[in-house]
């Protein structure tokens, strides 16, 4: 039985313009301990779905299952240690801290809450959270405001409180796209000692396949393309031989750091998908018909199949013709930039 | 301990608000002190009556042959104990309600804002006076409830719209996500963040209170029973004070009274953002 | 400096109160370049190019050095000079490009009001209409897609895209963009770096480009200056800001801290520390207490910006002096 699985989630935002389902039969499992990210552009979803797990929103359609119970349908000990289990970590370290309560009440309001530990040793608990984060433990820290902490400070507060209620899953939308660049390796090491210290499991969110691949490895990945899965499988699998032509897109539109090879001719099959960059997503046949260079007359009227459990090991594409995905998206992997 | 230390660290860097401490203080001291440091007496000495100002009596006699100052002095603590009961009042009810509802949303925010309008759009004044003509009542605590009875309306109304700000942002979120319950939410993580708002119309309540119970005695609708400055205007008047110069002092005394310590609660709420607001708190 | 230079910052200070957001930088920008200002948050490149056009918002100040265009300096210019050159010389696309149009009108009468403004660059509207068609296959935009929308329909890479041609109608030489691909998509990304290459082909503009993102410079600049804190750290070919030998340690640092799909996760490193407080800043070097390479003068005097040969400029003690060389290499290997 899989640590939190969800099953047949769709969702549809009541107040949409377009009526658009933000979430579409999507299911996906993530095992105790295991890294599962979700990869795609802004209105996929993958937002939606990291809330729909944390609890924040209940889908429409579909359940969200704890150690295998609906978490809508939670009560006392049972939801409580479904709370504690699963937490989240924000992308936005400005807007993710209570810019009225110190550093000290950040933390300690959920410790007293639950009880984690004895109420006299929860200072020394905020004290143990904020080293295990990599932050001061002095008293003059413990009394700041969040606005007198960096960028980076504030994101650690916010990994801190995370992993205050001793989590088993962590939520991580976007961790560190809105830090610097000196200080993302810094945060995304944390996060992987802290999972595999504590036997961590995470739902790693983000658009950027890069900051993914360093965090994710040895991990599964999905992504994801206006409320649809369309592909799922092992990291280094799915980024170096994608099997849709969404990943493969992305893959092959991402800026190379390196002046000598990134004025390379980018495939044709870019810049037509580029161009179709504002066609709506398709409400028959295949979601991505629209904008795909590769499109055939099936996927205008056949939908592929969603991705189900049974899938859950393998690498899954939900695309009719993977054979027309040109090979090697990603320029080779062992060629260092410097 | 350490909020008095900002508090006067903030009151040194602004004249006014300072200024307004120290009247603010001043007036307290005399509310609690005042009866023990002197009295007044209710017997008739004509031979006292509107006495101009001399050493014994600085600010002239009443009618009574009583001195000014000492009705004065006694009349600080039942105006200001009424004031401040009024405005506690007020607050406690409009932060309540109004994150209560602004917080919640759906069918708790639509009662509650419905009933809000009402009393919101009901005069204040005529029926504060309304209601203190029947109910006729000496106690301070019933007087300030009559007083809050529509003033808690305005201040709910406008913490619910902070509180409806506040609801979506990533803070919340967290406390959610952390289980926090409703009362924590509102207030640990809600209540800091209006804390300037929530201040600084805590004093302007207390402004409003005095000016609204001074009206109640002035009008002659509450008992007039005891010294303060409401009832020595209603007295001064009634005795004709308006007609003659030498009772000057007696009438202006007790206004003046009003205005300076109105005006120390608008300037020390000056402070009241910086004291409140973390941001400007901290250096 | 170079003799087509057609911007020329000369120990340029700008200020904000106390604090200087850019310390005596110098550089010149040559006709028909692509040039990239780079950094991290607080570093002044936003800042410097806002003074490039004389648009320091206040209560910012240019406090001392010069800012020339053609020669002509910006701060001697009349408010009339200034304004002129900023829509027929140098024209800016900002970084909220999704806030810079007008809500209540079409993006069509926007044109038209711009049009109307300026009869000295367009002499017929026909005229005018026709080249902002023209500009709008440039962004790979539809006329009919933009010219009757309102902005509130328009996607964020749309906005982009039109701000884009719109920057262009009155043929300036120079465009400057503000983080012209942060908070996009990785596909709209893909297109504005596209679009800003063609447009560098095709109109022959120079574009300078603000940027934190270095991937975005190694596609397009052909030049690079790197501030750090205030101040200009290096600046160069994209080449030479990416593989040279002679580089600031920070500018290495920065290169190995990026995640990319390319990079051996092996190779990466953060930057330790934080970037410092511009009120608060230590002595020397700015990025002494962050620098591997750190030596005892480091945090004793700032280094001066040295220029090498090619035009290659670092301000660094270590790479500048004399033993530099050997010691760098020496301390290379972390």
């Amino acid at each position: 039985m899989s640590l939190l699985n969800v099953e047949h989630v769709s969702h549809r935002y009541q107040t949409a313009r377009d009526d658009r389902p933000v979430l579409q039969d999507v299911s996906v499992d993530i095992e105790a301990g295991q890294t599962l990210a979700v990869v795609g552009e802004s209105g996929c979803g993958k937002t939606t779905l990291g809330r729909a797990i944390v609890g924040l929103m209940q889908p429409s359609a579909g359940t969200v299952n704890f150690e295998g119970a609906d978490i809508w349908k939670l009560r006392g000990s049972q939801y409580r240690e479904y709370r504690q289990s699963v937490q989240l970590v924000h992308q936005d370290p400005y807007g993710a801290l209570n810019p009225g309560i110190t550093v000290d009440e950040t933390l300690a309001g959920g410790l007293r809450y639950h009880r984690i530990v004895p109420r006299r040793e929860t200072h020394d608990e905020v004290r143990r959270l904020l080293g295990l984060a990599g932050l001061d433990t002095s008293q003059a820290f413990l009394e700041r405001y969040p606005h007198q902490l960096s960028g980076g400070q504030r994101q650690r507060l916010v990994i801190a409180r995370a992993m205050a209620l001793r989590p088993s899953l962590l939520v991580a939308d976007e961790p560190v796209s809105m830090l610097d660049v000196s200080m993302r390796i810094s945060i995304l090491d944390l996060l992987k000692s802290l999972g595999q210290s504590h036997g961590l499991a995470y739902l790693f969110i983000s658009h950027d396949f890069g900051v993914v691949r360093y965090f994710a490895a040895g991990g599964r990945i999905i992504v994801m393309f206006f409320g649809v899965v369309v592909e799922s499988g092992p990291v280094e699998e799915v980024i170096a031989r994608p099997q849709h032509p969404y990943t493969y897109l992305l893959l092959d539109a991402i800026p190379e750091p390196d002046p000598r090879r990134a004025r390379r001719r980018r495939s044709e099959a870019t810049r037509i998908a580029a161009e179709r960059v504002e066609a709506y997503p398709a409400d028959t046949g295949c979601v991505f018909a629209n904008r795909c260079p590769f499109v055939r007359d099936r996927c205008r009227t056949d939908r592929p199949p969603s991705l189900t459990g049974d899938a859950a090991d393998g690498h899954w594409s939900a695309c009719w013709y993977p054979e027309e995905i040109p090979a090697a998206a990603v320029r080779a992997v062992d060629e260092e930039v410097v | 301990m350490k909020f008095f230390r900002d508090l006067w660290r903030i009151c040194r860097g602004d004249k006014p608000a300072l200024i307004g401490a120290i009247v603010i203080l001043i007036y307290i001291v005399v509310a609690i002190a005042g009866p023990f440091a002197t009295h007044v007496g209710y017997v008739k000495n004509p031979a006292l009556a509107y006495l101009p100002p001399s050493a014994k009596y600085p600010l002239g006699t009443d009618f009574l042959g009583n001195s000014v100052l000492s009705e004065l002095i006694i009349g600080t603590r039942p105006i200001m104990e009424v004031g401040i009961a009024a405005a506690v009042m007020v607050v406690t009810v409009g932060v309540i309600v109004g994150l209560v509802a602004g917080y919640l949303g759906g069918a708790v925010d639509q009662v509650v804002m419905r009933i809000t309008d009402v009393f919101l759009t009901i005069p204040g004044l005529p029926l504060v006076i309304v209601i203190a003509a029947i109910v006729r009542t000496t106690n301070p605590f019933v007087l300030a409830a009559i007083l809050s009875v529509t003033g808690w309306a305005g201040l709910a109304r406008a913490v619910r719209s902070q509180a409806l700000s506040l609801r979506t942002s990533d803070f919340i979120d967290a406390a959610k996500v952390q289980g926090l319950p409703l009362r924590n939410i509102v207030g640990r993580q809600l209540l800091p963040n209006i804390g300037p708002y929530v201040a600084i119309h805590f004093l302007l309540a207390v402004t409003d209170a005095i000016y609204a119970e001074v009206g109640l005695y002035l009008l002659g609708v509450a008992p007039i029973t005891g010294t303060n400055w409401g009832i020595m205007i209603n007295l001064a008047i009634s005795q004709g004070a308006l007609y003659t110069s030498q009772s000057a002092l007696y009438l202006f005394s007790p206004m003046l009274a009003i205005v300076f310590l109105q005006v120390a609660l608008v300037y020390f709420s000056r402070a009241m953002d910086r004291l409140f607001n973390p941001r400007l708190r901290v250096q | 400096m170079a003799e087509d230079s057609l911007i020329e910052v000369r120990d340029l200070t700008v200020g904000f109160g106390p604090v200087l957001a850019v310390e005596n930088v110098s550089l010149s920008i040559g006709q028909g370049n692509v040039y990239s200002l780079v950094g991290e948050s607080g570093c002044g490149k936003s800042t410097l190019a806002y003074s490039l056009l004389g648009l320091v918002p206040p209560p910012g100040r240019i406090v001392s050095g010069e800012v020339r265009f053609r020669g002509q300096d910006l701060a001697r210019m009349s408010y009339k000079e200034l304004r002129r050159m900023r829509a027929q010389h140098i024209a800016v696309v900002f970084q909220a490009a999704m806030s810079a149009f007008n809500p209540v009108i079409t993006i069509g009468a926007q044109v038209e009001h711009i049009l109307e403004a300026h009869p000295e660059v367009y002499p017929s509207r026909q005229e005018g209409r026709k080249h902002f068609e023209e500009l709008l296959q440039l962004v790979r935009l539809r006329p009919e897609q933009v010219w009757q929308t309102f902005e509130s329909r328009l996607s964020g890479g749309m906005k982009q895209r039109v701000a884009i041609a719109i920057a262009l109608l009155l043929k300036p030489e120079v465009l400057v963009l503000d983080e012209p691909t942060t908070a996009l998509d990785v596909l709209s990304q893909r297109l504005v770096i596209d679009i800003i290459r063609d447009l560098h082909e095709t109109l022959d503009t120079t574009v300078v480009f603000v940027t934190h993102d270095l991937a975005v410079v190694a596609e397009l600049a052909q030049r690079v200056a790197v501030m750090y804190a205030g101040r200009l750290v290096e600046s160069g070919t994209v080449e030479e800001i990416f593989f040279d030998e002679r580089r600031h340690p920070y500018v290495k640092a920065l290169i190995s801290a990026m995640p990319s799909v390319t990079a051996d996760p092996a190779s990466l490193r953060s930057i330790p520390g934080q970037v410092p407080d511009l009120s608060d800043l230590p002595p020397g070097c700015r990025f002494a207490p962050r620098c591997g390479l750190a030596q005892p003068i480091c945090s004793e005097t700032e280094p001066e910006l040295k220029v090498g040969a090619s035009g290659h400029a670092v301000s660094c003690h270590v790479v500048n002096s004399e033993l530099g060389g050997k010691a760098a290499s020496e301390l290379a290997e972390r």
